[in-house]
């Protein structure tokens, strides 16, 4: 019953006929997935293996295809944002933030600063929740169990500051084209302040339990490694291309929102393998916690948290409530939807996992006629079997945690 | 289709101008639109103008951040489908966005000889819109399954689809319940 649900995906497993004359040199054909915990979600590799070798790696995916595109086409511009955050639902934030900006630049909207301030806070706190969920999954997968069982209390902290301030610990809609409809609650800066407070030795105890590790280091050291040429022939973003030497980072290339008045830097690896990246996740985190930082010193305590663009922003939800020409606009807006003007934007942002990038042609009506995502997990995957061939059986499992995908997001 | 910058004294950006003087007939339009500058090639050029833009070192696109179809039923008569590039060029911080035109059934070059992270990216275009790349190892479907009947991302296909197909594709898959009466 269940092998009948699934065969139709890649299951033309051939033999050739030199694999059935030599008995001793035989390929083994491993089916890895989809159900297979350390492939974190539904994604299946079938691996032809000489004893413990791989020989070829056939990645097999789409388990989790909800068709994204034809539902962004069939929305109106505000109605998308949700659906980011089903795409990578490790780090919503991040694809709301993707997408409004986007449609801020498809027609013309300028945010507020204090928006801004929150929005990088919002994005850098989602980070550190991602890449602390892809620490303790990446270290439970290759040995370290205790891991994840201290990463996922911090990463419940960060959720729990998504939950008061969006109401949504995952699938969050946090934010809006414009800026943001709701104020920071009463005391949640505070929290976000005690969370700053305590991260940084809670980050120094994650370090205590993997650097002298011998099973992390010696699965980890010199696996999956990745040339500078390769990381860009093969469109890597993100970790995946500063594990490699190349120091390309969207928030330091083409500075977006107010990352150029922070003062950070952009981690870069020296070889290459598993190892470099994960230490150039575990300093981007410390980077995201220093601007997290800076930011509650620089954001204005007061001011305007929404833009005041009557085409395409939505009125705040406490004006809309109090007074009759905002109540109309509301009412409009929400009915009509805002209609962008003619054209076409590509925006990328720098998520927790790579370039996530919204390419959005309007042709002036509410829908948009076309908006391609460009999912971070899906390009950088594409080069696992490059990494996996000649490597070991188990080394797959060190290759797809170091890649750090979530199935959301490449099958979309 | 975009809002074009107007007055006859519009400037050539600079990667149109040597585009032109190296491939004379390459460049058929470019437009720039909230500072973002796309051209369009034409697809007989397509694959010589994309070695040239990855190997010359004044430009050193290098990086091909993404590649999408676009089924532009709706907004032109001819050629059918877009299929557009977004270049980067990690030396020298630039971007640029390529377009070229390809009709229903037909084909364009395909880039994953230039750029190997194409390959994926070009099956899912292939996937969504029927839209087949010359030249690409591996050209299957990679979403959708493999005996899917129809491209779905195409302005002709309803949102929920053709539901007569998939009810008999999943009874083909032996799935007992049907979604349709």
């Amino acid at each position: 019953m269940t092998s009948s649900l699934i065969p139709s995906r890649g299951t033309e497993i051939e033999i050739t006929e030199e694999q059935q004359v030599d008995d001793v040199h035989r390929l083994i054909t491993l089916n890895m997935g989809p159900q297979h915990p350390s492939t974190h979600g539904v994604f299946r590799v079938v691996l032809d293996l000489e004893g413990e070798v791989i020989v070829n790696a056939r990645p097999v995916m789409g388990y989790l295809h909800r068709g994204v595109e034809k539902l962004f086409e069939n929305h109106r511009y505000p109605q998308i944002i949700p659906w980011t955050d089903r795409t990578d639902y490790a780090a919503a934030p991040n694809n709301n933030l993707g997408l409004c900006m986007a449609i801020e630049k498809l027609c013309g909207v300028e945010v507020p600063e204090r928006a801004e301030y929150f929005r990088v806070i919002l994005a850098e706190l989602s980070r550190i929740s991602s890449h602390l969920l892809w620490l303790g999954t990446h270290a439970l997968d290759i040995g370290a169990l205790s891991m994840v069982l201290y990463t996922f209390r911090e990463r419940e902290m960060i959720l729990d500051l998504f939950d008061k301030f969006g109401g949504a610990r995952l699938t969050t809609n946090i934010m809006e084209i414009g800026g943001f409809t709701r104020d920071i609650p009463d005391g949640w800066l505070d929290e976000l302040r005690e969370f700053v407070k305590i991260f940084p030795s809670r980050q120094a105890d994650y370090v205590d339990l993997l650097s002298a590790n011998p099973i992390w280091l010696n699965r980890t050291k010199g696996i999956g490694i990745i040339t500078a040429e390769d990381a860009q022939a093969y469109s890597l973003t993100g970790p995946m291309i500063r594990g490699s030497g190349v120091a390309y980072d969207i928030r330091k290339a083409r500075p977006y929102l107010v990352y150029d008045r922070l003062d950070w830097e952009v981690p870069i690896g020296e070889n290459g393998d598993t190892y470099d990246r994960y230490l150039v996740r575990m300093e981007e985190m410390r980077q995201s916690l220093s601007m997290i930082e800076q930011c509650l010193d620089q954001m204005p305590s007061d001011g305007p948290f929404l833009a005041r663009e009557s085409n395409y922003v939505q009125p705040p939800h406490l004006a809309s409530q109090y007074n009759a020409e905002d109540m109309q606009r509301h009412f409009v807006w929400t009915i009509k939807g805002p209609r962008p003007p003619r054209g076409e934007v590509y925006v990328a942002t720098e998520g927790p996992k790579g370039e996530i990038g919204f390419y959005i042609i309007s042709d002036g009506s509410s829908v948009p006629y076309r908006i391609h995502y460009r999912a971070p997990s899906f390009v950088n995957l594409q080069i696992l079997p490059k990494l996996a061939q000649g490597a070991m059986l188990a080394d797959v499992v060190a290759l797809i945690g170091t890649i750090d995908i979530v199935l959301g997001d490449v099958d979309r | 289709m975009q809002e074009q910058p107007s007055g006859p004294a519009r400037q050539e950006p600079s990667v149109v101008v040597a585009l032109r003087e190296r491939f004379p007939e390459a460049v058929e339009e470019f437009n720039i639109y909230r500072g973002q500058l796309t051209v369009r090639i034409r697809p007989a050029d397509l694959y010589a103008v994309c070695v040239y833009l990855r190997d010359e070192p004044e430009w050193r696109f290098t990086l091909l951040a993404d590649l999408c179809g676009v089924d532009m039923l709706r907004l032109r008569d001819q050629p059918r489908f877009d299929v557009v590039y977004q270049l980067y060029s990690v030396e020298h911080n630039r971007q640029l966005r390529l377009k070229a035109g390809v009709d229903e059934w037909g084909s364009v070059d395909s880039v994953t000889p230039i750029w190997p992270g194409g390959d994926w990216q070009e099956r899912e275009a292939y996937d969504m819109f029927g839209i087949i790349f010359d030249g690409h190892p591996d050209l299957r479907r990679i979403l959708l399954p493999d005996d899917w009947h129809e491209f779905p991302l195409r302005k002709d296909v309803a949102q929920e689809g053709n539901r007569l197909e998939a009810d008999r594709w999943l009874s083909q898959q032996g799935v007992p319940i049907r979604l349709t009466e």
